[in-house]
């Protein structure tokens, strides 16, 4: 039992700091899809950093890479106001393709100095507890949620949108890297193509399900986790094809989906701001 | 459909997926700029 919810904090902490990033973008109005390729993205970057100056800097590369890439997207979705699914997808795809790429030459390496899973761990939770305190008691968080419920309020009080979203997606973005930056310094220290394997996808859809609730995400990505838990130690315990159990904990969260379909989206996500429109 | 072309070279022509994944995710961005930008009625003057 002890290790089932070690193993869940552990396996959901990457899905909580990546779906804390794209929850912040999401209150602020801007739909993020990249998250699975600016996570890979974030992964190479870290490891390359730690590789060439240790793992802290290795940290502060993929949150600077995370922000970055965030930034990038919201020049389409922001400034040129392009479709933010469209835009999202494709730097999800622009990401995950760079990496796999640029990555070429670290793969097999391994990583002299990995972090401690549970540092991050705890630097998830308490991310959790901040953005929780960030958006409902400060004056900043107070515009980024009004940007995502009536941006014209915002503006109306002198305040540019397009500013708050970006300030959303950069820090969003920067909390995304870390979530890189976990997977390859500390969950498995190393290298490989395709290592987000979907959770920057299983991050979106946690968004969802907690309902943009800082807090809510942080007890729905431990229930990721032990999903993720359970998919690895029934296999091989029960006559069931092994596809079937890496297939399990999508499903689940398809499942899930359906059945919260109260959840609240802010009102304005999706729609790009127009003075005067 | 850039997707679903992109999937299709990596299949049909053995296209490595990376690269695929890249010229995608630049090709997408490119019609959604160039969208962008006639929507703001920008044109390239010489």
């Amino acid at each position: 039992m002890e290790e089932a919810l070690l193993r869940a904090v552990l396996f959901g902490t990457p899905i909580l700091l990546a779906g804390l990033g794209a929850l912040l973008a999401e209150r602020s109005g801007v739909v993020n899809l990249g998250v699975e390729g600016m996570m890979a993205l974030a992964a190479l970057t870290a490891f390359a950093a730690a590789q060439a100056y240790g793992p802290l800097p290795g940290v502060l590369a993929a949150f600077g890479v995370g922000a970055l890439s965030g930034l990038f997207l919201g020049l389409f979705t922001v400034t040129l106001r392009a479709n933010q699914f469209v835009a999202g997808l494709a730097v999800a795809a622009l990401g995950l393709g760079a990496s796999g790429l640029l990555g070429k030459r670290y793969e097999g390496l391994p990583l002299a100095h990995p972090l401690p899973e549970g540092g991050f761990a705890l630097l998830g939770a308490v991310l959790a507890l901040l953005v929780h305190l960030f958006l409902t008691r400060t004056r900043t968080g107070l515009f980024l949620r009004s940007a995502g419920e009536n941006p014209k309020a915002v503006d109306l009080f002198g305040v540019s949108v397009d500013g708050v979203r970006y300030l959303a997606l950069g820090l969003g973005g920067g909390l995304i890297g870390l979530a890189g930056a976990y997977l390859s310094l500390a969950y498995r220290p190393s290298w490989t193509d395709g290592m987000t394997a979907g959770l920057g996808w299983v991050a979106i859809a946690l968004v969802i399900l907690a309902a943009w609730h800082p807090l809510r995400a942080l007890l729905g990505a431990y229930f990721f986790g032990l999903l993720f838990f359970l998919q690895f130690r029934l296999q091989g315990s029960v006559p069931i094809p092994s596809e079937a159990f890496a297939a399990m904990p999508y499903l689940l969260v398809i499942l899930v989906l359906a059945l919260s379909g109260r959840s609240r989206a802010p009102k304005a996500l999706g729609q790009p701001f127009e003075r005067g429109r | 459909m850039v997707l679903a072309g992109g999937d299709a070279l990596k299949l049909a022509f053995s296209m490595p997926f990376r690269v695929v994944d890249v010229t995608s995710g630049l090709l997408l961005l490119a019609f959604i700029g160039a969208e962008a930008a006639s929507r703001h009625r920008l044109v390239w003057r010489r």
